[in-house]
């Protein structure tokens, strides 16, 4: 059973097992050139022969790609209706589409994969499941989520993140938890508080802290 | 100019600290390389060849007497005693090591500086034309919005991981000294016929491989809504910018592929949904971070015309000065002020350079002359911004008898360089020798004068940190494999400001050495073309690229038949 670091700072043992695609399947660096950091947005998260032969645990919650529930959805869907089948989206996968396949308030979990840190492309998806099509349900940071990046995700609409299995050891993570506190007057809006820092607070250009 | 506040001060105290704990975890293998890199990128630290380099920022160009000695002791306790000013309005420290950066970010934040965002694929420090808030042709001071916008960007979560870097620039003038066509936004301010502040909103410019000019996505925004479209276009940015190749990653690219009145529509749609929301300016909030930035107490200065006559007076028996006064001396809203330029292109030395002692000189000349303000240029400049009139020649004697008197600005020796193959790990070609070699053959001054206003820009490499598509000549560093020549293309016409337009290319590279002389086939076309009061740039566009084209490769192909014959 995977752990889980969340927003309140508990490290907590899941009983949702993670369905990620087969490693072949995972974004592969281009031959030449600089690159190949992931697929671009719009792009298919994965061919259809590998949503075919996808296996899906037989029991227990799991977290099945969106991809695959959109394709295989008549097997699934009982256990969609018992709660029990939650749902992630590749970071290529746009939430509008989530949003107009989903009832987002019957889904009893989301997850959005961070391919790569480097990939932001899942905070600007969160922001919107969140800000804009009002999910209020579980949401977790799957895929290469970072301790350095765990402030932001939070901040971002995110509640639960899974760091890759063994990336971290337990001190770590508490160790992580302790930094989160570092940033408490962020400047600008987001999920967590969409007040800009100076309608959150008095700015007197009297009270400086440095003379320069 | 801004100053913190205890909420800033606390955040870059914060953001060095937090540097301090990555860099111990990196340097235990904690952090892979791989892991680091992102860190601290963010942070301004580069791997470069022979050390780190480590891009400080300065926000919008702006610096007080205080912070430039602070830099300057960073870089003599933690350097080798020099900084490099960047065309992006930074300084570049190019040999700290790696352990020592937290203690400098810690003495940076004790002086209300930081290296947030200097680097890596986020939104980038600001930059504004250098005479913000003091150009007589100004409509609306920029810096306070470039304020608000470092504030809003610095560790913005949602725009923390773009597919690439994101750079802003500002101006409210008329005047386009920002170079706003050439940066993934530029934001033109300026007064509607009601007197309303409304903002010229242009993306998806860019240099390097690709080069573009930006296309206007709002012509008229209320200076209210500039948060919102702002986040607006980065969002779109983020969520459809490609990831799939750095080099195509560019928000240039994203408007090329879907075009502007794609791009325009997808923003458009975004920002209506984020029109009026929380981070929709206010009078109250502005008017608080443009207290900052009131004028300085400027004095009565009488007549200018007096002045004027007295200046001239001295200018007799000094031709240096003279000629720096045409050169260097700019026009300033406030009479009886001027903005002056301290040049950073002094023959021998690498464009940009400045020695620990020499920033230490120059903070000491703002506290005398300008109220310990000080100006960087993406011109690889220092400016002088609020000196009195009628004390310029004492500046001039000040700044002359510490070698920043150069009167060069605009000229072709006021060339813009970056550090090149001698330090920066992605550069092809040496770029300061062929700036030196330059600066030699046109070290005449009259022939400099009568020559005129002309961009020089060389850049090591196709990342074009020197802007060289931007330049009236632009040059290149271009890789020959196998080659152990240092090769070059030189490119014609291109142009900064509001006509802004890209170089064109004269045909194949060439060595090295043979650029002056090709420098010099170019000035000759231009003055053999050039009708009275033309500029470089006028010829060029009058004649051509064709004359020019004619001349370098022509004389070349009868030398090389001439060479076959003989």
């Amino acid at each position: 059973m995977p752990e889980t670091l969340r927003a309140d700072g508990r490290i907590v043992e899941e009983d949702w097992i993670l369905v990620p695609y087969p490693p072949s399947n995972a974004p592969r660096p281009k031959a030449t050139g600089k690159a190949g950091l992931a697929r671009n947005t719009g792009e298919p998260a994965a061919p259809a022969e590998v949503l075919a032969d996808l296996a899906v645990p037989a029991t227990g919650k799991v977290i099945v790609p969106f991809a695959l529930w959109q394709t295989r959805r008549a097997e699934l869907q009982a256990r969609f209706d018992a709660g029990d089948l939650a749902l992630w989206l590749d970071a290529c996968e746009e939430v509008e589409t989530l949003r107009d396949a989903v009832d987002l308030a019957a889904v009893p979990l989301l997850a959005l994969d961070f391919p790569k840190a480097g990939d932001g492309r899942a905070y600007s998806s969160a922001a919107l499941l969140r800000g804009r099509f009002h999910y209020r349900g579980p949401l977790w940071a799957i895929g290469d989520v970072q301790r350095d990046y765990f402030a932001f995700m939070f901040r971002c609409g995110f509640d639960t993140l899974l760091p890759r299995a063994g990336r971290y050891t337990r001190a770590q993570l508490i160790d992580a938890v302790a930094s989160l506190g570092l940033f408490p007057h962020p400047y600008q809006g987001a999920v967590d508080d969409p007040l800009p820092l100076w309608r959150r607070v008095r700015r007197s250009p009297e009270a400086h802290a440095t003379q320069q | 100019m801004y100053r913190y506040d205890a909420y800033d001060q606390a955040l870059v105290d914060a953001r060095a600290a937090q540097f301090r704990d990555q860099t111990r975890r990196y340097l235990a293998g904690e952090l892979t390389e791989d892991e680091f890199r992102p860190l601290r990128l963010q942070n301004g630290l580069y791997v470069q060849r022979h050390a780190p380099m480590l891009r400080i920022a300065i926000p919008y160009g702006q610096l007080s007497s205080a912070q430039l000695r602070a830099l300057a002791r960073v870089a003599r306790v933690y350097d080798k005693g020099y900084g490099h000013f960047s065309t992006r309005q930074n300084l570049q420290l190019n040999w700290p090591r790696i352990a020592d950066v937290p203690d400098i970010l810690a003495d940076l934040a004790k002086a209300g500086m930081h290296a947030i965002q200097t680097s890596g694929s986020c939104i980038r420090s600001i930059a504004a034309d250098h005479l913000a808030g003091i150009a007589a042709d100004e409509e609306v001071d920029p810096r306070p919005f470039a304020e608000i916008l470092r504030q809003w960007s610095s560790l913005h979560p949602e725009f923390s991981q773009l597919p690439r870097k994101f750079k802003f620039a500002v101006s409210g003038a008329k005047k386009d000294r920002a170079a706003l066509r050439v940066h993934d936004v530029g934001l033109a301010f300026y007064k509607d016929g009601a007197g309303e502040i409304k903002v010229r909103v242009l993306a998806g410019g860019g240099l390097g491989r690709t080069p573009a000019l930006a296309v206007t996505l709002h012509d008229a925004l209320p200076w209210q809504q500039l948060l919102n479209y702002c986040e607006a276009i980065l969002r779109v940015y983020n969520r459809y910018g490609r990831r799939d190749n750095l080099y195509k990653a560019r928000i240039k690219i994203l408007a090329q592929s879907l075009g502007a009145q794609k791009l325009r529509e997808q923003v458009n749609a975004e920002w209506a949904h984020l029109q009026d929301g929380p981070s929709t300016l206010t009078g109250e909030e502005l008017a608080r971070v443009s207290a900052f930035f009131a004028p300085p107490p400027y004095e009565a200065t009488g007549e200018e015309a007096a002045t004027l006559a007295r200046l001239q007076s001295l200018q007799a028996g000094q031709p240096g000065f003279a000629a720096w006064l045409q050169r260097c001396v700019h026009p300033h809203k406030q009479p009886g002020y001027r903005a002056v330029t301290l040049s950073l292109k002094r023959a021998g030395r690498a464009p940009g350079d400045v020695t620990s002692d020499e920033m230490e000189a120059i903070a000491d000349l703002a506290d005398r002359y300008s109220f310990g303000l000080i100006r960087s240029t993406h011109t690889q400049n220092l400016i002088l911004g609020e000196a009195r009139l009628d004390t310029l020649f004492d500046l001039w004697l000040d700044a002359h008898a510490r070698g920043l008197a150069t009167p060069n600005t605009g000229l072709l020796t006021d060339l813009i360089c970056c550090p090149g193959g001698d330090l920066c790990g992605l550069a092809n070609a040496r770029s300061v020798p062929l700036a030196w070699a330059v600066q030699e053959r046109f070290a005449d001054p009259a022939r400099l004068s009568d020559l005129g206003d002309i961009d020089l820009n060389i850049s090591g490499c196709i990342n074009s940190c020197s802007h060289h598509h931007i330049g009236h000549i632009g040059i290149l560093g271009v890789d020959k494999e196998g080659s152990a020549q240092e090769w070059y293309q030189v490119a014609l016409g291109g142009n900064q400001g509001v006509d802004a337009s890209l170089g064109e290319i004269i045909g194949r590279a060439v060595p090295a050495e043979e650029i002056p002389g090709i420098l010099e086939t170019i000035l000759a076309v231009y003055l053999d073309a050039r009708q009275p009061g033309e500029r470089f740039i006028d010829t060029f566009r009058r004649i051509g690229i064709a004359p020019f084209k004619a001349r370098i490769y022509g004389a070349r192909e009868r030398k090389d038949q001439e060479a076959r014959h003989a």
